[in-house]
């Protein structure tokens, strides 16, 4: 071979040389997935609700590489302590802000100069004026309808009906409130409203419109087993209890851990730029205790192996 | 017209040379081979990683189900204990089976939730952890109790519920497999039948699961009935909720194994493995997706070893061919020397193949050849060229000539018309003979008639000095000859044999045929020459004083030999005082047949 052939041949091993170890070294790395950081802000009192939620969203960040921090208010903590956790996260620089709150309208218009068009959710409750912010959410006052009209099903003539009151800043139970009344309304049966109950009364029906509102009614009323009297939301250990004892006649569930799971999905498609909708909505069941041990309904009655 | 075109591209970008028809077939079968061992090797590196996830799957799988059937045998073992070491050892009426039910318990309670034994009629007999029965239960319509009634000689294991038998007012709910038997009760003296229960706790069964599909390469593993129904998965509430898809009625349906198959777009294996006791199926799914992730690597790997290998035979082939090639080009080279008519090029034969040597050799040896024969030919022209110029010189040897015309003077001077007539007659006829138009070859017939007219000439000048004699067979006139070989050897009998003869000379022309050739022979009775003289006489380099134009014997010789080969010619006998005898020896070839072939051409 002439030289010039000699010097093309090795100019091109050469390459093909730093080209193998080139590609060699690119695809023994395993390839990271990008993490995204979620802030999730949660003052639901409901242990069970948020634990569920917990376990989904959980789910949802290990499916879909994540990383969660989750931030539980309390009763205890004032509104300056919660405001400054708030604005400590908010700084952290998460991509985006998941809100199981009471109202999530009020915390967006509160704090959207620090949001910096980071993307926020809110769950198990709609945006009303931020709807171009996603929401994973229950349709909330057809809940309350529903659960209503079983009242209305299983009310005998001279029984009275007594609602949790519930708080306009609350906004969930606000639309459950809402539903509920509604169906009474239509059916021409009177209420009362009342802030807690605690007395019993007889030939009361109660209609209740989160889980601790129930839990505390059916406490109450734990002497008159069998009463069938409660008409309430949420799978927690005691309502199912007293579901299954007959004190509360009928339980509505949301499906949690599903509103936890999609939201985190929801968001990481987002930040991805995949697909995704605007909004879920996600369903929930109306259990009596006949239906408690049927197998599809166990699922969600009970959903944590203990 | 495509094939044109490229023929035309080929032909005009030099693509049709020996060293590219190489190079480049070379390359294709390499390029051809390569790929197909690239291949090969590919589909066997992703066969080989398939094999193995297959088997890591199977062996996670097996593993798996050991520790789960271990698990279950314990539960029995637990109602084997219970039935056989205390049921069978109690009168229902008046013992009570609580202590040893409590102790079982204690001993079992991290995987137990409760066990219980029922009477026929749904009645507890015992339970442990102590407890009562919810009122509104109605026992005898649980489906454990149910199916431990179907199933008289076997135990039963139910899919996993949340148990609602006993009352808790610790707002536990517990979800448990039941195992659930027929057992013989002794009441008072009489069997009775009843059903024995073992809750096992469902966390144990989904930790092992759980811990199992930690350890697997990036599939999970879940667990079916026999019929299909999930028993435990790592996405159940997912199915649950609608928002995924399992193929599990399908996978429990698969024999024991491993499956390819296709659902919801994903290609995956599936391992299914069926377990011992109570025909559930444990299933593995290992995604494409997991054991392809290797792939790439490999396919990057294969492609660069075989672009390298390319690389590197591209450039052999290149050097191989131009090796091949080279000393081909040099003899193709050399040889258009050849090809432009110069004779005296020197054909390459110095290297390459044995057979481009021998090609070489053999080329050279041809044009040696063809330059042996060129110089033959120039030879021959040039004997041909001599011949019609001696020839030519004896028709216009100006001695004959002035001598025959002198003759033809004196004779018309002293009026012997008729012989000057005859003289002239036979010099035309001598003349026309010696030209025939300018053909070297002849018929006999007219040699013999040229050399007779010469003859009359000459005895006209040399009177009655000597006689000529013409025995010819007159079957040889039709046959071909080279003109002019007749007459020089009887002009030589002439003048070397008849100088010195005084009336009494002879010469006698002979001719016949035998043995396929002619013989022709002029014999003269004169002086003869000697040996030494003779053996000179048809060499070039001859010493010999000529008269005439001294040329004709050898010139005669020569020309037969360069007509008809060697082996033909003259012959000379001679004896001193006696005579010599000159022999012509041609072939015989028909004069017709010989003006087919080349006569034409003439």
């Amino acid at each position: 071979m002439s030289r010039k052939q000699w010097e093309l041949f090795l100019a091109g091993m050469a390459l093909l040389f730093i080209m193998g170890i080139s590609i060699y070294r690119y695809t023994s790395q395993i390839p990271e997935e990008e993490r995204y950081r979620l802030s999730v802000f949660s003052d639901s009192n409901d242990h069970n609700t948020k634990s569920i939620l917990r376990q989904g969203m959980e789910r949802a960040s290990r499916d879909f590489h994540t990383d969660l921090n989750f931030i539980m208010f309390t009763e205890e903590q004032t509104e300056e302590e919660k405001e400054e956790i708030i604005i400590r996260e908010l700084q952290k620089g998460s991509q985006g802000f998941l809100l199981h709150l009471d109202n999530p309208d009020l915390w967006i218009e509160k704090y959207s100069l620090m949001l910096e068009g980071r993307i926020v959710l809110a769950l198990e409750v709609a945006f009303d004026y931020h709807p171009d912010n996603p929401s994973i959410w229950i349709d909330n006052e057809k809940m309350g309808h529903e659960l209503a009209m079983e009242l209305v099903k299983g009310r005998s003539e001279n029984q009275k009906v007594i609602l949790y009151k519930t708080e306009e800043k609350n906004k969930k139970d606000f639309l459950r409130s809402m539903g509920g009344k509604k169906a009474l309304e239509e059916n021409g049966i009177v209420w009362e409203e009342r802030e807690a109950i605690d007395n019993e009364e007889e030939n009361v029906l109660y209609l209740c419109f989160n889980q601790s509102a129930t839990e505390q009614t059916a406490e109450m009323l734990k002497d008159n087993i069998n009463s069938k009297c409660i008409f309430g939301v949420g799978n927690s250990e005691k309502n199912v209890y007293y579901l299954d004892k007959g004190m509360i006649h009928t339980l509505a569930v949301p499906d949690e851990y599903m509103i936890g799971y999609m939201g985190v999905k929801n968001i990481c498609d987002r930040l991805s730029f995949r697909e995704s909708s605007q909004g879920m909505e996600i369903d929930y069941i109306l259990v009596s205790k006949e239906e408690l041990y049927l197998p599809e309904v166990q699922k969600r009655m009970f959903p944590i192996v203990q | 017209m495509i094939r044109k075109v490229f023929k035309k591209w080929m032909k005009k970008k030099q693509y049709g040379s020996i060293q590219f028809t190489i190079s480049a077939s070379f390359t294709l079968i390499s390029l051809i081979c390569m790929g197909s061992i690239g291949f090969i090797l590919y589909s066997k590196m992703v066969s080989n990683t398939e094999e193995m996830t297959v088997e890591a799957a199977s062996q996670l799988l097996n593993q798996t189900s050991v520790n789960l059937e271990t698990y279950l045998r314990s539960m029995m073992r637990i109602s084997d204990s219970m039935y056989y070491s205390v049921i069978k050892d109690k009168d229902i009426s008046t013992d009570n089976m609580d202590s040893e039910m409590n102790l079982l318990y204690e001993a079992n309670k991290d995987n137990l939730v409760s066990i219980a034994c029922f009477k026929e009629d749904g009645e507890l007999v015992g339970a442990a952890p102590i407890a009562s029965v919810k009122g509104e239960v109605d026992i005898i319509s649980q489906e454990w109790f149910e199916e431990a009634n179907n199933q008289m000689e076997n135990l039963h294991f139910s899919t996993p519920h949340v148990q609602n038998i006993f009352d808790d007012s610790s707002y536990r709910y517990n979800w448990v497999v039941s195992l659930s038997r027929i057992v013989e009760l002794t009441r008072r003296g009489t069997n009775v039948r009843g059903v024995l229960l073992v809750d096992m706790n469902f966390s144990s069964i989904e930790q092992l699961f759980k811990k199992s599909n930690t350890m697997g390469n990036g599939g999970y593993m879940y667990l079916t009935d026999s019929k299909g129904g999930i028993i435990y998965h790592p996405r159940q509430k997912l199915i649950d909720g609608l928002a995924e898809k399992e193929n599990n009625k399908v996978n429990a349906a698969y024999e024991d194994g491993s499956h390819k198959e296709n659902f919801e777009g994903e290609r995956r294996i599936v391992t299914v493995k069926t377990v011992g006791y109570t025909g559930w199926k444990i299933i593995s799914v290992t995604p494409y997706s997991v054991y392809s992730m290797n792939f790439t690597q490999i396919r990057y790997f294969v492609i660069v070893i075989i672009s390298a290998a390319m690389f590197i035979l591209f450039f052999v082939n290149q050097f191989v061919s131009a090796k091949i090639a080279d000393p081909i080009k040099r003899l193709n080279d050399s040889v258009k020397g050849l090809e432009n008519g110069n004779l005296d090029v020197v054909i390459y034969e110095g290297g390459g193949s044995d057979e481009i040597q021998h090609l070489g050799k053999t080329l050279n040896s041809v044009v040696a050849q063809l330059r042996k024969l060129m110089d033959k030919i120039v030879i021959e022209q040039e004997e041909k060229r001599r011949s019609e110029l001696y020839a030519l010189q004896s028709q216009i040897n100006p001695h004959f000539l002035y001598n025959t015309l002198d003759s033809i003077v004196w004779m018309i001077e002293g009026e012997m018309y008729t012989e000057a007539i005859h003289m002239v007659t036979h010099l035309a006829r001598l003349f026309r003979i010696s030209l025939s138009k300018g053909k070297t070859v002849i018929t006999i017939k007219d040699e013999i008639d040229h050399a007779k007219n010469y003859m009359n000439i000459q005895q006209f000048r040399y009177k009655d000095k000597f006689q000529i004699v013409f025995h010819m067979d007159p079957e040889i006139y039709e046959y071909c000859t080279v003109k002019l070989i007749l007459q020089p050897l009887l002009e030589n009998a002439i003048y070397y044999g008849m100088e010195y003869m005084y009336g009494d000379g002879e010469i006698i022309v002979k001719g016949e045929k035998k043995e396929g050739d002619i013989y022709m022979s002029v014999e003269d009775n004169g002086p003869g020459m000697t040996k030494e003289v003779q053996k000179d006489l048809l060499k070039e380099e001859r010493k010999i004083p000529t008269k005439g134009s001294g040329v004709g014997l050898l010139n005669v010789h020569k020309r037969i030999q360069l007509r008809y080969g060697e082996e033909y010619g003259l012959n000379i006998e001679s004896q001193p005082d006696e005579g010599t005898k000159v022999t012509i020896h041609i072939p015989a070839i028909l004069y017709d047949d010989w003006k087919k072939e080349k006569g034409e051409l003439e």
